[in-house]
């Protein structure tokens, strides 16, 4: 039998969803073709940064899973936001011009003009998902009717999230005030728990759409596991929290930041998230939404941490897609070099900042330091304590600017934006300082190179935070991690791990750089070990096997159990098994 | 040649000072010497001398085109020149001035001095330290040589520190902010002993932001050196290094001219005010002579090696004078400095005009630009602005995406001089707005002509300059004795108790009656400040207190969630609003920082300005004084209930800047997540107003907008039909007779004679009587946060606009209606809070929720002339008629053709021919123009 991988955050089939576009419902992607890899672009992409072709490239269709024998996974729904419509900056002309086919130049006016919702594209991309597993491509895993994925099956199983509140908006994208009603059905007379939904209960609520959508899923046998609430860019028109600053490609200002923590409507949705019920026959059942603290500003995060009281404060918090700054707060802001303030095209003042890098460890002859991404978008050491005492569960990124390998003879990469408000919050000293004229915002794309030891280092760090600041031993952290690729989520993967049939090729990475990593990590930072040692003070190798194994599968395969099992969120279903 | 001068006590301590300032500084300024000597090789081009990319990137942006083609501008200035700088330099010297210090045993030294302001001037510390000097020193122009080097004559002006007296000393002092930039800003007389007029030297624009020159570039000083002819030094000075506080320059002539101001070759721009050389000195400290040898006792300045010079950077001057205080009775004058700053342009003299204006105004005449006879119609002058400078424009683009994309593409080849092209609101919620565009273009023709060329391209749909305008605030009748309107109080910069007045007024009318009636023991025997408490149906002190238990919950359970926020001139710290701003999340959009204090409180700590008196109707607070009285809607036993945001988006209660500021305001407090704003001032209608008042009702803000004071018709914002228009009645319950009215209000709340904090003449805080329509909105806004709270959870299901529509019909079905005014003119009838907070929002699926926009034709935008003509007129109504009212200095431009033409549509017909004879100028129906394009 074949060994088998888990990935906590993965977009199966959003490259080949993205290639077609038309307003009637349910949309007519040949299924035999959603599972095949595909390749944005022609020759003239050739000519450009390695960077935008490993971006395009598919990273984890159904193929390439099938290949990887990821058994067991979570698709990530994320509507392509309108930022990705604009033709600012080198990757906005791309993407919104044929060099970039066979991407579909109607999903991108549709998105760009504002003739569908999110929501719209939401239940578009469900729909291909309920056809394949309809077809037999794929199994869906619902807590309406759970499995005991103990058992295997050939063929792939998944579990559904939502990456970005955005796609819980029903108005037509860019605008407050126009339901969407723009779905055609075709066949006539076709419907669907998610046509029907969208047809005849426009809601203008947020959380109420979290709960509609809920009982959609459940009504076609589907389910929801977790809810990134933002994604990459500020959402005019249904603003849930403030989200950290994410890529530098996109050079739409809405990729920057501007508001302060979670927004009413944030905290709507998170309480509807938590406590939501579906209605089976008469009867309510819990049906409740884990939240994911991805994509969150660092306000927003330490503002959901604080809101989890009372019932809510067993509930797991998760982290999909993850890298980690290495830094606590307090040291990350003793970290901060330069700040200055920009003023955007919309009035809003926001702060460019720069942190000195941690650095994680060394090795190697040349170039030997390794440091971590201190952008806001990564885990402080609190988040990680926060993830790891509620029960959650941390997805390592194979993102390689998250993970935060950069070259060290370049510059770039380095500065990120905050909004004003919450550069308020956390340097308000530093804030009153600011003086002068704010520039106008320009922002430079830089190369980076990639590395498995950044990966290493990533997850050495949570399990070092975990020693200092939990009470969950070293056997017990461990299972706390899992691969959160963000495959075909336009992230630039570890050079070892293009896609995701070469799980295999990172598990052996993993064995061979762990202890050489561990060595790096603790020489730079002290601490205990953080891989059990044998009799004779070594890395225990059948441990580190037994780890390795456990963040490639099996922890996230008993979150999953867990989840297919619990009633509610808080009543501590989800624990961590001993091995 | 000028004699040798003795190296004074002053001017040894100036040079070991810019010494240490020269070594802390050598590494970056050998390195640029070394960028120099190859730049003159031909082996390095100006702009890499430079690293400082974000420097280099400022500058390039000041030449108004493309980086390639402002590359090859600055590289080639060393070589070619652009005539126009030195027609600008030229105009500048004009400026100049030679500094005279007399004392009893005579002349007692000389220095240099520069206009910056129509009647205020610019030297050294170190020239002027103080007042009393000041007063021994005359100011010269025209000092200098002309043709065949024949003597011009000078024209000397007095100058006057009690006027206006601002300095920085030369010595740093650690405990004196801002201590140690050594310059003194001073007073002129306007006219000369021989009446010459001041006016005729113009003055020197000090631009504070940054990119006026880069390291290695030429600097140019016009100056008095040693008192002598006024000269100028155009070669062999390039710019060394910046620092924080300083520039270092080359050097290879006299020192001396303290107090010259700096210009940068390339942009014509002053730098930096001059003030001291850099000595030579050896290892142990000594100055060193030319010949290398220590200096002597008894040697002059020419016998010294100098390095260079040093001068004061004019950003540094700028924000030393904004910040540091000056006495109260100088405020004004302040205010004109800064203004002049700002202007736009400066055009000094323009044809006289006669005009009818009406508007509720009386006859004024002004000496203005305008039209004066058909005759001048058919052939104008229409002057071109001298300098080249940036405009913004306002532009909507055509609705066909092909043409949208084509001008995404093009725009920069489109029109010459763009700047910046950017999106008037950046993630709209309203689609048509996605075509509006906001951009910046430099160049030195007339804004006017370039908004009709630019509306000429097929791209375009409209185009319109973006110019400094006026608020509606602020215009008196310069007779009146009263002090009881917003204007008489503003202009007076403190007030006097009036309650005495007030009682006399109003004693016997409905509200006064009303509250005196009172047995409400925490105001009484003042029960009167709080009539307008009664007028809205509020009990006095507790605005929930009529609510049951389980609403207040409600509405305070919710409230938190909710931001109101304040957009005009700042908050201040007067003792009546004290504790209950929200200062984490202010926010300035005229200084564009996130400091929304108001610039007069800034300098006079408790000046409250007119966002102090309208924030107090919302948060005002309990204050120990006997003069206390009023309060805030949001303020339950004196503590507030929720905290107040004040955004600035005004310069003055009069002078509002450019509308982008106001746009820009409302679109931060938005994003940053505001569900109630309100403005308490306006200007006249523009594309981006109304604009941004679509975007306000699409995302489900509440913008309450004042009425208008004074000008009849309803302003913008207030006109809109997304926005809540408040106009303003008075203690009989009756309409303020000078409140704006028309079928665009919605309601009218208290606004005459309502009582609202000041200062007096000792700065003692105090509370007076104030009018406007300015109060009267602040009484509706809070309303609407409170409705909002108290129904947060039903509105939940509602379209943002919704939560409008439902909050506007609210507050009209919950309104008390007018018993004795026949015109439906002011609303549906007076604010009735206590009826409000329990009308429930109208139900979504309601046949009478419709929305604002359903039923109205998209406003047509006026022809450019009209437009134009519009703007004219609205800035002359608006314009104070005192010779010292700050908002006299806002530039203007001469009148277009077509302007004209516009404006000759609405020549009075039935002024009778002998009237026009006896006048020998045609009159403009003002009013009817101003009506037309508000299209009221």
């Amino acid at each position: 039998m074949a060994t088998s991988y888990f990935d906590f955050h993965l977009h199966p089939i959003f490259k080949q969803f993205i290639t077609q576009f038309n307003p009637t419902y349910p949309p007519t992607h040949p299924i035999a073709e959603l599972g095949k890899s595909l390749q944005f672009g022609g020759p003239i992409l050739q000519l450009l940064d390695q960077e935008f072709l490993h971006m395009l490239e598919s990273q984890s269709c159904l193929d390439q899973m099938d290949r990887a024998t990821l058994s067991l996974g979570v698709a990530a729904l994320c509507p392509m936001e309108q930022i990705f419509t604009s033709r600012d900056g080198l990757f906005g002309k791309l993407l919104n011009s044929n060099a970039t086919r066979p991407l579909s130049r109607d999903l991108m006016n549709a998105v760009r003009h504002g003739n569908v919702s999110y929501y719209g594209l939401l239940i578009r991309e469900l729909s291909l998902y309920k056809q394949l597993r309809d077809a037999g491509r794929i199994e869906i895993l619902t807590r309406k009717t759970p499995i005991d994925i103990g058992v295997a099956r050939d063929k792939t199983r998944l579990v559904l999230s939502l990456e970005g509140g955005h796609g819980l908006c029903r108005t037509m994208i860019g605008e407050s005030g126009q339901p969407d009603k723009n779905l055609l059905l075709k066949p006539v007379g076709f419907e669907d728990a998610f046509s029907n939904d969208l047809l005849k209960q426009f809601t203008p609520d947020p959380a109420q759409s979290l709960r509609q959508l809920q009982q959609a899923l459940w009504n076609e046998n589907m389910d929801l596991c977790y809810l990134v609430l933002t994604h990459l860019s500020h959402i005019n028109e249904q603003l849930l929290a403030t989200h950290a600053y994410g890529m530098k490609m996109l050079k739409n200002q809405a990729s920057i930041p501007v508001s302060t923590g979670i927004s009413a409507k944030g905290f709507d949705v998170i309480r509807a998230a938590y406590t939501l019920e579906v209605d089976v026959n008469g009867t309510k059942k819990p049906a409740p939404v884990i939240i994911d603290v991805k994509h969150l500003s660092l306000k927003s995060r330490l503002d959901l941490y604080a809101f989890r009281t009372g019932s809510f404060k067993n509930i797991p918090i998760i982290c999909s897609h993850a890298g980690v700054t290495g830094y606590t707060i307090s040291a990350w802001k003793e970290a901060l070099q330069t700040a200055r303030r920009v003023k955007l095209d919309s009035g809003d003042l926001v702060i460019e900042l720069k942190t000195g890098r941690k650095t994680a460890g060394r090795w190697g002859a040349i170039n030997s330091e390794f440091t971590y991404n201190t952008w806001t978008v990564n885990l402080m050491d609190e988040d990680i304590e926060a993830i790891l005492e509620s029960n959650g569960l941390i997805g390592v990124s194979l993102d390689v600017r998250i993970l935060g390998w950069h070259d060290t003879l370049s510059t770039g990469e380095t500065n990120e934006f905050m909004s004003s408000g919450e550069f308020r919050h956390f340097f308000p000293e530093r804030f009153a300082q600011l003086t002068g004229e704010p520039m106008e915002s320009f922002l430079v794309p830089t190369r980076q190179e990639r590395h498995p030891l950044s990966f290493c280092f990533n997850l050495l760090h949570i399990i070092s935070v975990g020693l200092l600041r939990t009470h969950v031993d070293l056997p017990n952290l461990w299972k706390r991690i899992c691969i959160g690729s963000d495959y075909d989520g336009l992230i630039n993967p570890l050079i070892n791990c293009r896609d995701i049939s070469q799980l295999s090729e990172l598990e052996s990475n993993l064995l061979r750089w762990l202890p050489v990593a561990e060595k790096a990590y603790r020489d730079e930072n002290g601490g205990q070990p953080l891989l059990e040692r044998d009799a004779v003070g070594e890395v225990d190798i059948t441990n580190l096997k037994a780890i390795v194994r456990a963040v490639m599968f099996s922890n996230g395969q008993q979150f999953i159990k867990n989840w297919l099992i619990q009633q509610r969120l808080d009543d501590q279903l989800i624990t961590v098994p001993k091995i | 040649m000028a004699p040798s001068a003795p190296l004074t006590e002053k001017s040894l301590y100036l040079g070991d000072y810019a010494y240490r300032n020269y070594t802390t500084h050598l590494q970056e300024i050998d390195r640029v010497r070394n960028g120099i000597a190859e730049n003159r090789d031909g082996l390095r081009s100006i702009t890499d001398i430079t690293d400082d990319q974000t420097q280099l990137n400022r500058r390039l942006a000041r030449e108004g085109m493309q980086r390639e083609q402002a590359l090859e501008r600055v590289n080639g200035v060393a070589n070619f020149q652009d005539i126009a700088i030195l027609r600008k330099i030229l105009r500048f010297s004009n400026s100049v001035c030679r500094l005279v210090t007399t004392g009893s045993r005579g002349i007692m030294g000389y220095g240099t001095g520069c206009l910056v302001a129509p009647n205020v001037l610019i030297t050294n510390n170190h020239v002027l330290p103080d007042a009393d000097t000041a007063t021994r020193t005359v100011a010269q122009f025209s000092y200098e040589l002309g043709d065949q080097n024949r003597f011009l004559e000078p024209i000397t002006f007095h100058l006057r520190p009690n006027q206006f007296f601002l300095t920085s000393t030369f010595k740093a002092d650690p405990n004196a902010p801002f201590s140690g930039l050594d310059f003194t800003l001073v007073a002129v007389e306007p006219t000369s002993a021989g009446g010459g007029s001041l006016d005729t030297f113009g003055f020197v624009q000090l631009d504070p932001k940054l990119g006026k020159i880069i390291e290695g570039e030429y600097c140019v000083v016009i100056q008095h050196p040693k008192g002598d002819y006024k000269k100028i030094v155009l070669k062999d000075i390039r710019l060394l290094t910046l620092t924080d506080n300083f520039l270092i320059y080359e050097s290879d002539t006299q020192p001396g001219s303290s107090g010259s101001l700096v210009l940068g070759l390339g942009t014509g721009e002053a730098v930096a005010l001059h003030h001291s050389a850099i000595p030579r000195k050896d290892p142990a400290g000594n100055w060193l002579r030319r010949d290398g040898t220590p200096l002597r006792p008894g040697d002059g300045d020419d016998m010294v090696d100098w390095l260079g010079n040093e001068g004061i950077r004019v950003s540094r001057i700028v924000e030393a004078f904004n910040k540091l205080p000056v006495p109260v009775s100088m405020q004004s004058a302040r205010a004109k400095i800064i203004e002049a700053q700002n202007a736009t342009i400066i055009i000094p003299t323009r044809p006289p005009i006669t005009m009818t204006p009406t508007l509720n105004s009386p006859r004024i005449e002004f000496a203005g630009a305008a039209v004066s006879a058909q005759r001048e119609l058919v052939q104008p002058k229409l002057a071109q602005p001298e300098l080249s400078a940036v405009y913004h424009f306002e532009v909507v683009l055509s609705d066909l995406p092909t043409m949208q994309d084509d001008w995404e593409d093009k725009a920069a080849n489109l029109i010459p001089g763009l700047v910046n092209d950017a999106p008037m609101l950046p993630g709209t919620v309203v689609p048509a707005l996605r075509r509006m565009r906001y951009i910046a273009v430099q160049t030195n023709r007339h804004p006017w002509l370039v908004a009709a060329e630019i509306e000429n391209l097929p791209h375009v749909e409209t185009c319109r300059p973006d110019l400094e305008t006026y608020t509606d605030v602020g215009l008196t009748d310069p007779s009146s004795e009263s002090r009881l309107t917003e204007s008489a109080i503003f202009n007076d910069g403190t007030a006097k108790p009036n309650e005495t007045e007030f009682i006399a007024k109003w004693s016997t009318k409905k509200w006064v009656v009303e509250a005196k009636k009172s047995g409400n023991d925490a105001i009484k025997g003042r029960q009167q400040r709080w009539w307008n408490w009664f007028a809205i149906n509020c009990p006095v002190g507790d605005p929930l207190a009529n609510l049951t238990d389980a609403d207040r919950i409600k509405l305070l359970t919710n409230l938190p969630q909710l931001q109101m926020v304040q957009m005009d001139t700042g908050y201040s710290d007067h003792s009546k609003v004290l504790g209950g701003y929200n200062l984490d999340r202010d926010h300035d959009a005229i200084s564009v920082d996130h400091d929304a204090r108001d610039e007069e409180a800034r300098f006079f700590f408790k000046f409250p300005g007119h966002g102090t008196r309208t924030a107090s109707l919302v948060i005002g607070g309990l204050f120990a004084s006997e003069h206390d009285g009023n309060g805030g809607l949001l303020v339950r036993n004196g503590k507030p209930i929720s905290r107040l945001i004040p955004y600035r988006v005004a310069q003055s209660v009069i002078l509002i800047g450019r509308g982008k500021q106001v746009v820009e305001a409302a679109n931060v407090a938005m994003r940053g997540g505001a569900n109630v704003l309100y403005m308490c001032m306006g200007t006249y209608p523009r594309p981006m107003l109304d604009a941004i008042a679509r975007e306000a009702y699409e995302r489900g803000v509440i913008w309450v907008c004042a009425a208008g004071n004074e000008v009849g018709l309803v302003i913008a914002p207030a006109l809109y039909p997304g926005i809540i228009a408040v106009a303003a009645i008075n203690p009989d319950d009756r309409p303020w007779d000078k409140s704006s009215k028309g079928k665009e209000v919605d309601i009218s709340a208290p606004g005459e004679d309502v009582y609202v904090p000041f200062v007096d003449k000792d700065e003692k805080e105090i509370m007076v009587y104030g009018s406007g329509t300015s109060y009267a909105t602040p009484h509706v806004a809070s309303a609407a946060l409170l409705w909002r709270a108290r129904y947060a959870d039903e509105l939940k299901a509602y379209l943002p606009w919704q939560i409008v529509e439902a909050f506007r019909q609210a507050l009209k079905s919950s309104a008390r209606p007018f018993s004795n005014v026949p015109e439906n003119l002011y609303g549906a009838g007076v604010l009735d809070i206590g009826k409000l907070l329990k009308t429930p929002p109208l139900a979504p699926t309601s046949p009478k929720m419709i929305h604002a926009y359903a039923n109205i034709a998209p406003r047509r935008p006026s022809d450019l002339g009209i437009a134009e003509a519009a703007h004219f007129f609205w800035n002359l109504l608006r314009r104070k008629r005192r010779p010292d009212s700050v908002e006299s200095l806002v530039g203007d431009f001469p009148l277009t053709e077509r302007a004209q033409q516009a404006m000759a549509a609405f020549v009075k017909p039935n002024l009778s021919p002998a009237a026009r004879t006896e006048s020998g100028m045609e009159t403009i129906d003002s009013d009817a123009l101003l009506r037309q394009y508000f299209n009221q």
